[in-house]
């Protein structure tokens, strides 16, 4: 046999197959074993080269590998405890499930048992679906501009509907958009006075898809407190970090932005400018303010933000032309970045809508999950939304003058009631009503405490009571364990258009009744 | 100190059934294939260049081996497009494999390839000193990147990126 340092491979596996007799399968096997391990030894020998430090840390770096190689896989982050048999059989035993659906308290059961069923439209005038058919005066519904009972829109409506079908059956991506919708974006966009506009096909999700669709983790909310649930849950889903100002409080706002901009100067590199957004609403849900628009821009300039203004309940309703925050105070729609609107309140169709800069609003074409993952409008709304927003063109005075004179008597009427404490802006349709603290006070006997849902059974009883004097209210409902800041219970009056000044006269006066019927009980 | 060696918050989902679609890729056969392509590819080219040595051949092999690894694996952080609303911003690559498990198969074969591709090279460049030291350092920084020890660990504020998680 040929000696190690000598000999080259092919001559040892010549020599090797030689001594070989069969020249089997298992022969060439062995061979190739014999030559694989000679050629290690022949390295490994070759290696040494009298440098035993060396050698040293090639052998360190092999034992590494088989170090690695043999070690378990493990998880850094959840280290999850091993249970035997036995454990986890009594585990399994102890647990008792909760159920599906929770139990109902004695209120909620009553409140669900109590629960107003409309029979037809729930225009200016309603009626029960229980019991008695008397009209009652609707002040609960969003019908500012008294369009839901307007019979040429239904007229309008219905030919509509007869053109384009029902439903658009599809994202407006896929084949879901249609003229109308086209149509009503570009009247939208005129109307506000903005670059573009983008429809969404409903109002509560609009603002979910476009503060996600700009604001991302690791960009920068700052936020009025008291906006409604659908603008925390959007902040909640952008998964920004978000920062929180009294409400309508601009002094509290600076300090917020000061704040923030110095947090972020000793930053270098890619994260030294993150998007920075003012979120805030036009006419608030939850307490019928106004914010003040020009302060705000004027802040944003100062301080360097972005300002997303959802003016869900301000279009239509507010300013000269019914356009919204902008046109109330003469300001520049285009000094607002993002300015969300709804067509389900005032304007009476369903669906919300988003007013940009073209590129922004081109975005969210493909960004805006509300826009890429739901159905589009159905025609006929889009259409109703047209008609609405043409007659408040050719017709403004006709629909905000006596809306704002109906929500100011009213006000002021409300405001005369002993015991009451009324929450809105003066020339806000949209108020809320609430016992004064002193009245409660008044109506619990000595030592007794109120809760929250005993103020909530005091309002039912009044709306009940308003009820019977031919008024229907309601009060304003939340999900109590997901709003950030649950507002005081209260009343939430909607004023429309169509009121004549007999009605409000009527409201308040029942108004007027169930307190005093209510608060002289003692509880 | 603590500018010398900092830890990076991460907001990385370490569910076991979440799937990186960033880093998934590198547990598939063809890129363990590739890894093994890219070695040959590279001692080939180096080895067609006229002025090349078997020694300049092989250190550069290794070298450029292992800066691949380094760029690719521990050298960028993030995704580059958005995963899960920027959740993986702050890891490199080798961080946001296999959901932050350790000692996974791929991660296995991933740290033994350099250290296989450089005792070839020791071999190859008969053992001399100075490329010694150099293929050494080129190794001992991809491996000491991957020890579990060093999960979200960064030095000297480099890829610190963004800490500021609500």
């Amino acid at each position: 046999m040929a000696s190690f340092s000598a000999a080259s491979p092919p001559d040892l596996l010549l020599a090797a197959t030689l001594e070989d007799d069969d020249g089997s399968q298992r022969g060439l096997l062995r061979t190739a074993w014999d030559f694989s391990f000679r050629m290690v030894l022949r390295y490994i020998k070759n290696s040494y080269k009298d440098d035993p430090f060396r050698t040293f840390l090639e052998v360190c770096l092999i034992g590494f590998i088989i170090w690695y190689m043999t070690k378990q896989k493990y998880n850094i982050g959840n280290n999850e405890i091993e249970l035997s048999e036995k454990e986890i059989d009594e585990l399994v035993d102890d647990w008792k499930p909760e159920p599906l659906v929770p139990e109902l308290t004695d209120f909620e059961r009553e409140t669900l048992d109590k629960a107003a069923l409309l029979d037809g439209p729930n225009g200016t005038k309603v009626r029960l679906a229980s019991g008695n058919s008397k009209a009652l005066l609707n002040f609960a519904s969003y019908n500012f501009l008294g369009f839901i009972d307007n019979p040429d829109f239904e007229k309008r409506a219905i030919e509509t509907l007869r053109k384009y079908g029902v439903g658009s059956c599809g994202p407006p991506g896929f084949y879901g958009t249609l003229d109308v919708h086209m149509e009503l974006e570009k009247h939208l966009a005129a109307f506000v006075g903005h670059s573009a506009a983008i429809l969404y096909s409903q109002a509560f999700t609009t603002i979910l898809s476009v503060i996600p669709c700009f604001s991302k983790r690791g960009d920068i909310i700052v936020a009025d407190e008291a906006v409604n649930f659908s603008l925390q849950q959007a902040i909640a889903l952008s998964r920004s970090k978000v920062y929180w100002y009294k409400h309508n409080d601009m002094a509290d706002l600076e300090r917020v932005l000061q704040d923030v901009n110095k947090q972020l100067t000793g930053r270098r590199g890619k994260n030294a400018l993150p998007r920075k957004f003012i979120v805030t609403e036009g006419l608030f849900h939850n307490t019928g303010d106004i914010s003040p628009l020009k302060d705000l821009v004027e802040l944003k300039h100062r301080y360097k933000f972005r300002i997303i203004l959802d003016e869900s309940l301000s279009f239509g309703v507010l300013g000269k032309r019914g356009a919204g925050l902008t046109d109330h105070f003469n300001v520049d729609p285009h000094e607002v970045d993002l300015l969300i609107g709804a067509l389900s309140y005032a304007i009476g169709a369903s669906g919300g809508f988003c007013c940009a800069d073209k590129d922004l609003v081109e975005h969210q074409r493909l960004s805006g999950l509300g826009y890429c993952f739901s159905a589009s409008m159905p025609g006929i709304l889009a259409v109703a939304a047209s008609d609405a927003i043409r007659a408040l063109e050719s017709n403004p005075e006709g629909h905000f003058a006596s809306m704002r004179e109906n929500a100011s008597l009213l006000q002021s009427l409300l405001k005369r009631i002993p015991g009451l404490q009324v929450e809105g802006a003066l020339e806000s349709p949209l108020m809320h009503i609430r016992l004064t603290p002193e009245t409660l006070v008044r109506m619990k006997r000595s030592g007794g405490a109120w809760t929250k849902t005993d103020i909530d059974r005091v309002l039912a009883e009044l709306v009940e009571e308003a009820q019977k004097d031919g008024v229907f209210l309601t009060r304003a409902m939340y999900v109590d364990e997901h709003e950030r800041l649950l507002p005081n219970s209260s009343i939430r009056l909607c004023v429309s258009c169509s009121h004549t000044r007999k009605d409000i006269e009527k409201c308040a006066h029942a108004i007027k009744n169930a307190v005093s019927r209510v608060t002289s009980k003692k509880r | 100190m603590s500018t010398f060696v900092q830890r990076v918050a991460s907001a990385a989902n370490l569910n076991e059934h979440s799937v990186n679609p960033n880093s998934h890729w590198v547990n598939l056969k063809g890129s363990w294939t590739t890894n093994i392509v890219l070695i040959i590819v590279f001692r080939l080219v180096f080895g067609v260049l006229p002025w090349s040595t078997p020694e300049l051949c092989w250190t550069l092999t290794n070298l450029s081996y292992c800066l691949f690894q380094y760029i690719m694996f521990h050298g960028i952080i993030g995704t580059p497009f958005e995963v899960n609303q920027g959740a993986y911003d702050n890891l490199t690559l080798w961080e946001q494999m296999d959901n932050g498990e350790q000692y996974t198969p791929t991660k296995k074969f991933l740290t033994v390839v350099p250290i296989v591709v450089f005792l070839l090279s020791t071999h190859y460049t008969y053992y001399d000193v100075p490329t010694f030291i150099i293929n050494f350092t080129a190794v001992l920084i991809v491996l000491i990147a991957k020890l579990p020890a060093f999960h979200r660990v960064r030095f000297f504020g480099i890829n610190m990126g963004q800490n500021d998680y609500n």
